[in-house]
């Protein structure tokens, strides 16, 4: 049986190198935010802007997505539709199998991850070879990222030091970063060189003019995009944007949101496969459109704000407690405040129900959000649901799924309570009077504080008598 | 799979009628002088390590072959046809050492092993750039395609200063855009390629070039320099 995300977290917190590397990554990464966002009011008034562009292509999504596969298909681009991880991951493979395609290299690409895309084309004997050197690394390693930004960040670099020495031939130990990055780069090189197939995710694909866009700093995004005869795109439906006039306060949003940088090493805009004449770039563009789960979310008005993301990962960076356990304690592809908004959405609150509850609600992820999602009340929504005592008919979304009769019996006694004021008054009093009878342990609660311990007098009671007393020095 | 299309955009039909398009507030960046353009350009541009050259349009070539020489590039990757790079072969032989030059005039396929591995730099024009973040734009072409500013060690991109725009914003005017079709590939360059992915430890030179050495030609009016 898999560990539940209790037990994982445990695990994680357990772990002094890994809650080293976590706050050595998280304190760099929330200072470089804050170094680039110093002015408060342009920070708020580009936070709204950003909400509101993003707000209005889920208000026209069915019809911008119309308009980005027609301007895609006139400038040359295919556009593939796919409903599940699995069909996006058989578009893709019908594509390379096609071109006889054996070896491809991939971007950073979040939504392939989310698809299982190379599990899938490596039992069909194609190698996917991931080139963000973050994902060459735990690929390397045999895991998943641990961050969507910087998926390696789990790790220190004596310990990549030590993958490298163990997995690649001929490489000696050695921890100067510079020389860690140079053994990537070679072997790397060599892989662009030779793939059949480039394979990228997208940050936004502009609806008015057929253009895809990805933001990145290696330059592996480029060469995926460049070198291989075909490149294959593949996102999420809701990465879709109206115009290109509205590419600049997003990019800036999510460079400062997501690394603290003004503007990454690149952004590169594709609108078309090599034209007839030119000489380089890849002859087939393709853009496979993933829905998984995301039509669904947009039924809900409330929960639709969750398709806003622009997947900068600032939430993560600053949620206290993604911080201290890591991203694999959450044991989905997205981990994180918008992980657990997002996932229990996708594969439904029975599956990821549990992990909601890793969240104080203390909002600091929704402070950050470039785009204001209410992640917070997101996450409390998720929760009620879970544990909901109205199950729909096709209840493929999990609702009630987590319902506790113990949890759902003190609810509904402290609702009774709460409701009638002479049941209210009875109880307190009687609490107060036997509050000697306290039990001292309280399963986990009581692991890490000390029990609860009921006041002699009811608050009722403490304000009667200063209210007697008051009146009475006021008559003296 | 167009059943997966129909699919799809069903479901978000279904959904999409209860949602109001709100309006877009105006957000209005200040247009920045020549003077603070220029500023902020090198600012920005020596933050992330990219080397600029202030030169002039009669004096880049004399500035090119210094740089070839001192930093030992020898092989270069030039266009098949801009001036840029009509004017560096004309002045190639005045170099201290001798240079090679190859045109980017044939496809990729015929010159990949070429340009993966024997190449030392490449020479570009820009588009324009982007003052507030030292980033310079280029639009690969037929006479200037898309590796030669990706796999070359050294990337070396001539940028004048009559094309430098303060934002994002204008230089998405400047260039028409979407009234003017997109390039196949536009492309914002903001300094050599890099990675913080160990340890948040930053390392020049992850996939892309090493080194962004930016030529930059003041050639804009005098008007705009007393502005």
């Amino acid at each position: 049986m898999t560990p539940t995300f209790r037990q994982r977290a445990t695990d994680a917190l357990a772990d002094k190198a890994l809650r080293s590397n976590f706050r050595g990554a998280m304190d760099f990464l929330r200072e470089k935010r804050a170094s680039v966002f110093t002015d408060e009011r342009e920070l708020a008034e580009l936070r709204a802007l950003g909400h509101q562009i993003r707000a209005n292509v889920l208000s026209r999504l069915p019809s911008l997505l119309e308009q980005l596969e027609a301007q895609c298909q006139k400038n040359g681009i295919q556009v593939h539709w796919a409903e599940t991880p699995n069909e996006a991951c058989e578009i893709i493979y019908q594509i390379m199998h096609r071109r006889n395609a054996k070896l491809a290299v991939k971007g950073k690409s979040m939504v392939s991850e989310e698809v299982g895309l190379n599990h899938y084309l490596e039992t069909r004997g194609i190698e996917c070879i991931e080139s963000d050197m973050g994902e060459y690394i735990v690929q390397l390693a045999e895991e998943t990222p641990s961050h969507i930004i910087m998926p390696a960040i789990h790790k220190s670099k004596e310990q990549i030091a030590r993958l490298f020495e163990e997995k690649i031939d001929g490489v000696g130990y050695t921890n100067n970063v510079d020389e860690l990055i140079g053994v990537g780069r070679t072997i790397l090189r060599d892989k662009f060189f030779k793939a059949d197939v480039g394979i990228s995710g997208v940050n936004f694909a502009v609806a008015e003019t057929g253009t895809l866009c990805l933001v990145e700093n290696e330059g592996n995004g480029r060469m995926c995009t460049t070198i291989p005869p075909v490149h294959i795109a593949i996102t999420g439906i809701e990465k879709v944007v109206e115009k290109i006039s509205d590419i600049p306060p997003l990019l800036s949003l999510l460079t400062r949101s997501a690394t603290g940088q003004r503007i990454t090493t690149y952004f590169n805009m594709i609108s078309s496969p090599r034209k007839k004449g030119e000489r380089d770039g890849p002859e087939e563009v393709h853009l496979v459109l993933l829905d998984n789960g995301r039509s669904r979310i947009y039924q809900d008005t409330h929960l639709q704000e969750t398709l806003r993301c622009i997947r900068c990962g600032a939430c993560m960076n600053h949620c206290p407690v993604y911080s201290r356990i890591g991203g694999h304690a959450y044991g989905t592809v997205y981990p994180g405040p918008i992980g657990q908004v997002v996932m229990p959405q996708i594969e439904g609150l029975e599956k990821h129900g549990e992990m909601t509850e890793g969240c104080s609600l203390n909002g600091a992820c929704g402070e950050v959000c470039p785009v204001e999602i209410p992640l917070a009340d997101l996450i409390r929504t998720l929760r009620q649901k879970k544990s909901a005592a109205a199950i729909p008919p096709d209840n493929r979304a999990g609702i009630g799924s987590h319902r506790k009769k113990t949890e759902a019996i003190a609810w509904m006694f402290w609702k009774w309570v709460h409701r009638a004021p002479a049941i209210y008054l009875m109880v307190t009093f009687a609490i107060s009077r036997l509050r000697l009878l306290m039990p001292r342990s309280f399963g986990a609660w009581t692991r890490y504080h000390s029990a609860p311990k009921p006041a002699p007098q009811t608050l009722h009671e403490l304000m009667r008598h200063r209210k007697q007393a008051t009146s009475k020095e006021d008559q003296l | 799979m167009s059943s997966a299309r129909e699919n799809i955009l069903q479901r978000l039909r279904g959904a999409s009628k209860n949602i109001k398009p709100a309006p877009i507030p105006n957000m209005q960046l200040p247009a920045m002088s020549m003077a603070d353009r220029l500023t902020q350009l090198t600012n920005a541009m020596q933050l992330a390590h990219t080397q600029i050259i202030d030169t002039t349009e009669s004096e880049w070539p004399a500035a090119l072959l210094l740089l070839a020489s001192e930093q030992k590039l020898k092989h270069w990757l030039i266009s098949s046809a801009s001036a840029s790079a009509q004017k560096f072969a004309d002045n190639a032989g005045l170099c201290q050492q001798p240079l090679t030059l190859t045109r980017y005039n044939k496809s990729f396929a015929l010159l990949k092993e070429t340009v993966f591995h024997q190449i030392d730099a490449s020479l570009t024009d820009t588009a324009g750039a982007i003052a507030d973040t030292g980033t310079l734009l280029l639009l690969p072409s037929v006479a200037e395609p898309r590796a030669m500013s990706l796999v070359p060690p050294v990337h070396v991109a001539l940028l004048r200063t009559s094309t430098l725009v303060s934002n994002f914003n204008e230089l998405i005017v400047q260039q028409g855009w979407p009234d003017n079709a997109m390039p196949t590939n536009a492309l914002l360059i903001s300094g050599p390629s890099k990675t913080a992915d160990i340890q948040q430890t930053l390392a020049y030179g992850a996939h892309g070039p090493k080194a962004l050495i930016v030529l930059l030609i003041h050639d804009h009016k005098e008007l705009d320099r007393n502005h």
